[in-house]
């Protein structure tokens, strides 16, 4: 890190390394003053300096820098000769205005260039029902989707800025007097305590401020959807906005929430609890069923029902390769199209997608390379793994089905109750900001089962998750009392 | 001494899991053989027994904790003075270790014998072993999670013996209390190994939160635990007959061939794989108390106990090969446990009691 | 924490470095079902039976080989095949008579005490050699399968009582009672029950033809859902259906020579009735005879166990349970001169659509 420039003058001579950083001069044509006006030009939107800047500098009457203040219809101006406050406000696209050539004091006025993409729909949470707003890159357009869904003063938003290079604007949001402050003031620290030079987006955040750096499992939520945002807020978490990402990062957060997708709350709780079931069956079979079939081919064939043993026998009899080989060959594949369908722009990729999936997986069963079950099973696998809703969770399921096929491989069943044992005490070391990763399951808080495999409805969720220990517990009041009729009363 | 700090405790509830999974151990999958042999069809009886002598001793452990301060070790220090209380101490670290080993190793056995007769045991038991220190490592949070876990995932095997009642004949189990008072007692004894695991209490009971009213969660554990039991005599009485029993050394694995679900023959396989997940709290917990108990009697850190501790399981079931010796470690478990419980710690009972009139306090 | 990564790691590799014998599904020749016979004097032959599964319909090989026992004749048996052979699924295990009536204990020995081997595989006596039946082609799906769904078919639906590796062996160690088998003929391109094999220990004494197949059943074991014809007194046959038994049985008198009382409660339903309408007068008189004919099958087939001293039905082990202190030796003193009633209630009920 360079030491801080001594003055403004040497400030800019610096800066006027770069071919977009122009100094003009100007004159005003009243008082005949000279102005020199400096700003970088990419930041800095000229159709506002044009319009609403220079009139007023060019043709009122001022004669000092205050004066020029006064007039100039842009409430974010003042005067600073601090050099590393023009250096900073220059590259945030502020013009900076000085009467003499070799001022030290000068008019910082704002003129900034916002480009952005326009508000579109969630990708990767995309919902049937509910809002389709999604977090784009400015952290100011995101604090305003949030802004405008709770727009009470306790919803506190603390700035800071990480990255010696990027210098990126980080804000953490919470619900002061609902959100405790242990949490608060956990996540405050470990940001602060960020040494990076590039910080892009928040995902370089999760990886450093982590607690458990080298694991698999995600700690931290991320999400694109301000409803989404807005609702744990209103639990009690914290948010973690980064300028520049799409995603903001929720924490604490537990294993059961990335099985729970947003949409959930939009539909019926009967359905809604029905499709979150059907998520969990479907993550443990995609985790569980190749190396199943590894196991049993291996080692358990008294397993296989009769009558499934002749298709099983018939679709392996030409096959050369061992179980472990077929499996692995296809995982492989389907790695390997996913990989491949995500580099190449949409309409090749789709088309690489569907001719890989159809073509090699027809073909390489008529090669008798593979068996025609396998394929089945490896394909609803692949699917099912894709059913979690949180992109991150999706790859760690991918990622720890192969531990589980070594194990069977290795020890048929034995080893794959041994790689769940692994697995299980993994994740009970793991925390999110400190509180236990496995609640409400372990330890178990049995309030918080409302929400977890099944979704009770709202009436019944009148207190806010105990694993986040807010200091304001009760929600809404719950019941109302009903007066009782009888038939036909 | 005995306090721990707040953050490394659990909630009383937990107690009820900690004692449950300690308990259910290796020997549901053979007990029901000894105590026939002994009592016949009236071994349920036994089974009754002795969950409600557990009962008892439970409640004198609990007074004895609340005597000692919650450290039983310092009890044992107190009364004896520090070298021949320390030898006691050193004692039940010895038996806690063996308990893990045993546990170990007869699993080890029942998996040579049932799925992979090519097994070499230092395998098994080295990997298992590792697992364990894995958790062992993280505190008694994480073999509290661990007990939690294991407990409620194998917890479905009760369903899978439902197939098992159509085969049962229950008029085999008439007329009660046919066997002299005598041979349900010994019989009763016999299935203190089975019975074993809620003395741990005395090591865990600092890590309790209000301590005090995890009796009643202690007293649950056994009380299911003993229900658990009963019912699983009582099914397997009706389902053998009597010279059969005696003729099975797993009865229980056995039951399990008879199940069949829709899309899985020879359960008794899958039961296997998941008693893995029965043992693994049982031998965690066992070397977790050793280590705390050479923690608190020599000068080294735990996990350098634990190691220790854990190496000389490994090397000791390298030497354990075939169903006699391993008949006999699990007999010799069987006696000290039944020793330490009913009579040790009646004694010691009986003389802290005895000093507390004498002295005031201990 | 690093210990933590490392112990991750040494578990991991500790594990993989291990190697364990792999039975793959393809490359093993899964026996389902085996057989043996006498063969000379204390020679004995065994054979299996290995389904060869091609697509569409599964082809049978058999394997026979010679020897003394039962566990020289499966070492024989692997020097003649390419790929090792599997015991773990077998269903079906089938004793010729002529061995059967010597004594089937180590064959059946030899089966329990291989782990791999489940309990509800199904025991059976053939008329005739093991062999000659296992060799023919049954069924689309391989003849194994065709042997156990015959015979469980028979247990669920008509008169075979519950049988099984694991009721055999309990029927065999038990003081009180005797085991029974399935008896089982070759007709050609089929198999057939052609009735019970009773055992004293374990040598076949007797064997009960099929007609008296249902009494055996009532006595022994219960239907949930059987057919039975009888013939009523005006040369008319009806046939029952939906039957479902109960029995109970009772003792009194002392322990050492107990009177015996066997109760049967049977419900069924007449579906047609072919010889006009189903009146309640002709109801009663099909109640009347069937009990009848119970009472006096029942009983001549109680009575014919007497006779040979054998207690398929387990009338000891009933005494066990309804007497203190019993013995099985004095009950088994008399066994023959025990006298033995039997009574029946009969309910039908007429569930036909036509009347």
């Amino acid at each position: 890190m360079t030491a801080p420039p001594e003055s403004v003058w040497t400030a800019l001579q610096t800066l006027g390394s770069s071919m977009d950083f122009q100094t003009k001069v100007y004159r005003n044509e009243t008082s005949g003053l000279l102005l020199w006006v400096s700003y970088v030009e990419p930041m800095v939107e000229m159709e506002t300096v044009v319009r609403s800047i220079f009139p007023y500098l060019f043709h009122c009457p001022f004669s000092s820098l205050e004066d020029m203040r006064q007039i100039l219809p842009i409430d974010d101006a003042y005067i600073s000769s601090d050099p590393a406050d023009v250096k900073a406000k220059l590259f945030e696209g502020y013009l900076f205005i000085r009467l003499h050539e070799t001022d030290e004091t000068g008019l910082l006025v704002k003129a900034q260039k916002t480009l952005e993409r326009t508000l579109t729909i969630p990708e990767v949470e995309f919902s049937v029902v509910g809002p389709k707003e999604s977090f784009i890159e400015s952290l100011e357009t995101n604090l305003y989707l949030l802004r405008k869904r709770i727009p009470i003063d306790r919803l506190t938003v603390k700035l800071t800025r990480v990255g010696t290079l990027s210098k990126t604007k980080v804000a953490v949001v919470y619900l002061d007097g609902i959100a405790n402050p242990d949490n608060v003031q956990t996540v405050l620290q470990r940001i602060k305590q960020i040494e990076f030079d590039e910080m892009i987006d928040s995902s370089y955040i999760v990886q450093i401020i982590s607690d458990n750096r080298h694991s698999p499992f995600p700690q931290l939520l991320d999400t694109e959807r301000p409803d989404r945002v807005a609702a744990v807020l209103a639990e009690g978490k914290v948010a973690i906005m980064v300028d520049g990402s799409p995603h903001v990062l929720i924490g604490p957060t537990t294993l059961v929430e990335f099985f729970s997708s947003f949409e959930d709350y939009f539909l019926n709780w009967t359905i809604a609890s029905f499709f979150r079931l059907i998520r969990l069956f479907s993550v443990a079979f995609s985790i569980l069923i190749t190396p199943m079939y590894v196991a049993t081919l291996n080692y358990h064939y008294e397993l296989i029902p009769k009558d499934l043993l002749g298709t099983l026998i018939t679709s392996r009899r030409e096959i050369p390769f061992p179980p472990i080989l077929e499996v692995l060959f296809l995982e492989l594949t389907i790695e390997l199209l996913r990989e491949a369908g995500a580099r190449l722009p949409t309409k090749v990729g789709q088309t690489i997608g569907i001719v890989g999936g159809i073509v090699i997986g027809t073909a390489s069963v008529e090669a008798s390379l593979t068996s025609n079950v396998l394929l089945i099973l490896v394909a609803l696998a692949a699917l099912a793994s894709f059913t979690t809703p949180v992109y991150k969770m999706g790859n760690t399921i991918r990622l720890i089905r192969f531990p589980f096929l070594l194990f069977a491989e290795v020890w048929g069943l034995l080893g794959v109750a041994f790689c769940f044992c692994m697995v299980m005490t993994h994740l009970l070391y793991l925390t999110s900001l400190g509180r236990p990763f496995l609640a409400p399951l372990y330890p178990p808080r049995w309030r918080d089962l409302k929400d977890a495999f099944i979704r009770l409805p709202f009436t019944s969720q009148s207190k806010r998750p105990e694993t986040l220990r807010t200091e304001q517990p009760i929600r809404f009041s719950g019941k109302k009392v009903r007066k009782k009729r009888d038939i036909d009363e | 001494m005995a306090s721990v700090a707040e953050r490394l405790q659990v909630s009383p509830f937990m107690t009820f899991y900690i004692i449950m999974s300690m308990q259910i151990g290796v020997g549901v999958l053979g007990f029901q053989r000894v105590i026939a042999q002994t009592a016949g069809h009236d071994a349920w009886i036994s089974v009754l027994l002795a969950g409600a002598s557990s009962h008892l001793i439970l409640i004198v452990l609990y007074w004895l904790l609340q005597q000692a301060d919650g450290d039983f070790l310092l009890l044992h220090q107190r009364l004896f003075g520090r070298w021949v209380g320390g030898a006691f101490s050193l004692w039940l670290a010895l038996y806690f270790a063996a308990m893990s080993f045993v546990v170990l190793r007869t699993y080890i056995e029942v998996i040579q014998v049932w799925m992979f007769p090519d097994l070499q045991t230092w395998e098994f038991s080295l990997a298992f072993l590792l697992l364990c220190l894995y958790i062992t490592v993280g505190g008694f949070r994480v073999v509290v999670g661990i007990c939690f876990f294991c407990l409620i995932i194998p917890s479905y095997l009760l369903f899978t013996f439902w197939f098992v009642l159509d085969h049962a004949d229950f008029h085999l189990l008439l007329p009660i209390l046919d066997h002299p008072p005598s041979a349900i007692v010994k019989a009763a004894g016999q299935t203190t190994l089975t019975m074993l695991g809620y003395e741990t209490i005395l090591l865990f009971y600092p890590f309790i939160k209000r301590g005090a009213q995890s009796a009643k969660w202690a007293h649950a554990a056994l009380l299911a635990t003993t229900l658990f039991y009963t019912l699983l005599t009582v099914l397997t009485l009706a389902y053998f007959s009597e010279k059969q029993l005696q003729r099975q050394i797993w009865p229980t694995l056995t039951m399990w061939k008879m199940v069949e679900l829709p899309f899985i023959e020879r359960f008794e396989y899958v039961g296997i794989a998941n008693w893995l997940l029965i043992i693994l709290p049982n031998v965690c917990l066992g070397l977790w108390c050793s280590s705390r108990i050479c923690k608190q009697l020599f000068p080294i850190r735990q996990k350098t106990a634990l190691l220790i501790i854990a190496a000389i399981c490994f090397f000791s079931t390298l030497f354990v090969h075939d169903r006699k010796q391993v008949d006999l470690i699990n007999t010799i478990l069987n006696r000290t446990g039944f020793y330490f419980l009913y009579i040790w710690i009646p004694c010691v009972a009986v003389i802290t009691y005895i000093v507390k009139k004498v002295r005031g306090n201990v | 924490m690093r210990m933590r990564t490392a112990l991750l790691a040494m578990a991991i590799v500790a594990i993989l470095s291990g190697c364990l014998r792999k039975e793959i599904l393809d490359d093993i020749n899964i026996e389902s079902a085996v057989g043996f016979d006498e063969a000379g004097k204390d020679k004995v032959r065994g054979t299996i039976l290995i389904p060869v599964y091609k697509k569409g319909e599964t082809a049978n090989k058999t394997l026979t080989a010679v020897s003394t026992t039962a566990k020289d004749v499966m070492e024989e048996l692997q020097y003649k095949t390419s790929e090792p052979l599997v015991s773990g699924s077998i269903e079906t295990a089938l004793y010729g008579e002529r061995l059967a009536r010597k004594g089937i204990f180590p064959f059946v020995d030899q089966l329990r005490r291989d782990a791999s081997i489940g309990t509800r595989l199904y025991l059976a006596v053939v008329d005739g050699t093991a062999k000659h039946l296992l060799e023919g082609n049954y069924g689309r799906q391989g003849s194994g399968i065709y042997l156990s769904n015959l015979v469980r078919q028979n247990i669920e639906q008509r008169d075979l009582p519950k049988t099984n590796l694991h009721l055999f062996l309990k029927s065999y160690y038990a003081d009180g009672k005797d085991p029974f088998l399935p008896y089982v003929r070759r007709a050609g391109e089929d198999v057939q029950v052609a009735g019970v094999a009773l055992f004293r220990g374990d040598r076949v004494v007797d064997t009960l033809k099929r007609n008296d197949m249902f009494y055996f059943k009532i006595a022994v074991d219960s239907y949930s859902e059987g057919t039975h014809t009888i013939r009523l007194a005006n040369q008319n046959f009806v046939s029952i259906k939906n039957i479902s038994t109960k029995r109970t049985i009772s003792f009194s008198g002392p322990k050492t020579r107990p009177s015996i009382h066997i109760h049967i409660a049977l419900e069924g339903a007449v579906r047609e009735y072919k010889r006009g309408a189903f009146t309640f007068a002709v109801r009663r008189s099909v109640e009347k005879t069937f009990a009848q004919q119970i009472r006096s099958k029942t009983g001549a087939l109680l009575r014919r166990f007497q006779e040979h001293q054998i207690d398929p039905v387990g009338l000891g082990e009933f005494a066990a349970s309804h007497y203190r202190r019993f013995h099985y030796r004095d009950f088994y003193k008399h066994y023959d001169q025990l006298p033995i009633r039997v009574t029946a209630d009969v309910t039908i009920r007429y569930s036909g659509i036509i009347e």
